[in-house]
């Protein structure tokens, strides 16, 4: 095994619950180089919601919590608040995060609190069985939209900038190098750091919307279907049409702390 | 060197396909949870880039610096 997963992961959970070529493995590996070349394994508070990708936490051997389906920022909060010094990490599906803690998820972007929200995207309900979720592409076929879905898909990282968040990026599962980086820069913001991670889901997505059950595949499209910020500045529009951005979205470092603002406003209170 | 743990790979050959040198190939073994495994077919040519090492879903590849 390697030497990080021998350092960090619960020996006595493994083989993981994923299907083979699945991206979450990819997201766990970013995040446990990330904790590791931060070196605050001792300070961190991991919280995982229901679906595949909520089990992320539950095999890093550090403090973690399993919490009800969509409540994960509403639980992170109320860490967050009790325990100032430590750095908070939310792992939350497409489903999880923008379907049934959708309300959550704004006011937790609205208060700018700082916690990292890592939402794996993969378009699907993937572990009920393929229904169609808030991010499933318009006219994407799943087993509860047989001739198409009517419905348009959020795009979460413009929800989340609108919202409050101050720090939205990109990345898929396609950019392992650049995920692990962007992950260790929103643990080390303060405020609301949100990262979307588009992934492959072979089982469910790749054989209902994309017709191919092979990884390698689904990530191609991934990384064709994606551009990055930098590289897309000197590309005409034409060019970037049906492109979607990848990378460090929107960084605002002024933005006030709600734990801090709260923790201040309380001492002024009590010393009056 | 590129060092497979075949005790934890689940054979979706990712790594296979994202090897920039192509050194990984697909053998006949299977492993004891019955997935086909990957092997190393030219390990002189790797040049230690680490891409199957992060892109493994399953932790189970190390590059370790040094010939193989």
């Amino acid at each position: 095994m390697h030497p990080l997963g021998e350092k960090y992961i619960r020996k006595g959970t493994l083989p993981y619950l994923w299907c083979p070529g699945c991206g979450n493995g990819i997201v766990l590996h970013a995040t446990l180089s990330a904790l590791d070349e931060l070196n605050i394994m001792d300070r961190i508070a991991l919280v995982g919601g229901i679906g595949c990708s909520g089990w992320i936490p539950t095999y890093i051997n550090a403090d973690t919590m399993h919490v009800l389906h969509g409540r994960t920022i509403p639980f992170a909060t109320g860490l967050k608040m009790s325990d100032r010094d430590r750095k908070v990490v939310v792992f939350s599906g497409d489903g999880d995060c923008l379907g049934i803690g959708g309300n959550h998820f704004i006011h937790g972007a609205r208060r700018n609190i700082d916690i990292t929200v890592v939402m794996i995207h993969n378009q699907i309900y993937g572990m009920t069985g393929g229904q169609v979720a808030p991010t499933t592409p318009y006219n994407g076929k799943t087993k509860t939209s047989p001739y198409g879905n009517n419905e348009p898909p959020f795009d979460a990282c413009e929800l989340a900038r609108v919202a409050g968040a101050s720090f939205v990026a990109r990345w898929t599962t396609a950019h392992p190098r650049q995920l692990s980086k962007t992950i260790q820069e929103a643990i080390s913001h303060e405020g609301f750091s949100f990262i979307e991670v588009l992934t492959q889901c072979p089982t469910q997505a790749g054989r209902v919307l994309y017709g191919t059950a092979n990884a390698a595949k689904l990530l191609d499209m991934l990384k064709e279907s994606t551009i990055s910020i930098t590289a897309a500045k000197n590309k005409s529009a034409e060019e970037l049409q049906g492109k979607l951005l990848v990378g460090k979205l929107y960084h605002d470092e002024c933005k006030p702390e709600f734990t801090s603002c709260y923790y201040r406003r309380n001492n002024a209170i009590s010393s009056l | 060197m590129v060092i497979i743990d075949n005790n934890y790979c689940k054979g979706c050959f990712l790594c296979m396909h994202y090897c920039p040198k192509k050194i990984i190939d697909k053998s006949t073994n299977i492993n004891g949870k019955g997935y086909a495994v990957p092997y190393i077919a030219n390990p002189e040519e790797c040049s230690n880039c680490k891409t199957c090492e992060l892109i493994c879903p399953e932790l189970a590849i190390t590059v370790e610096e040094g010939d193989n």
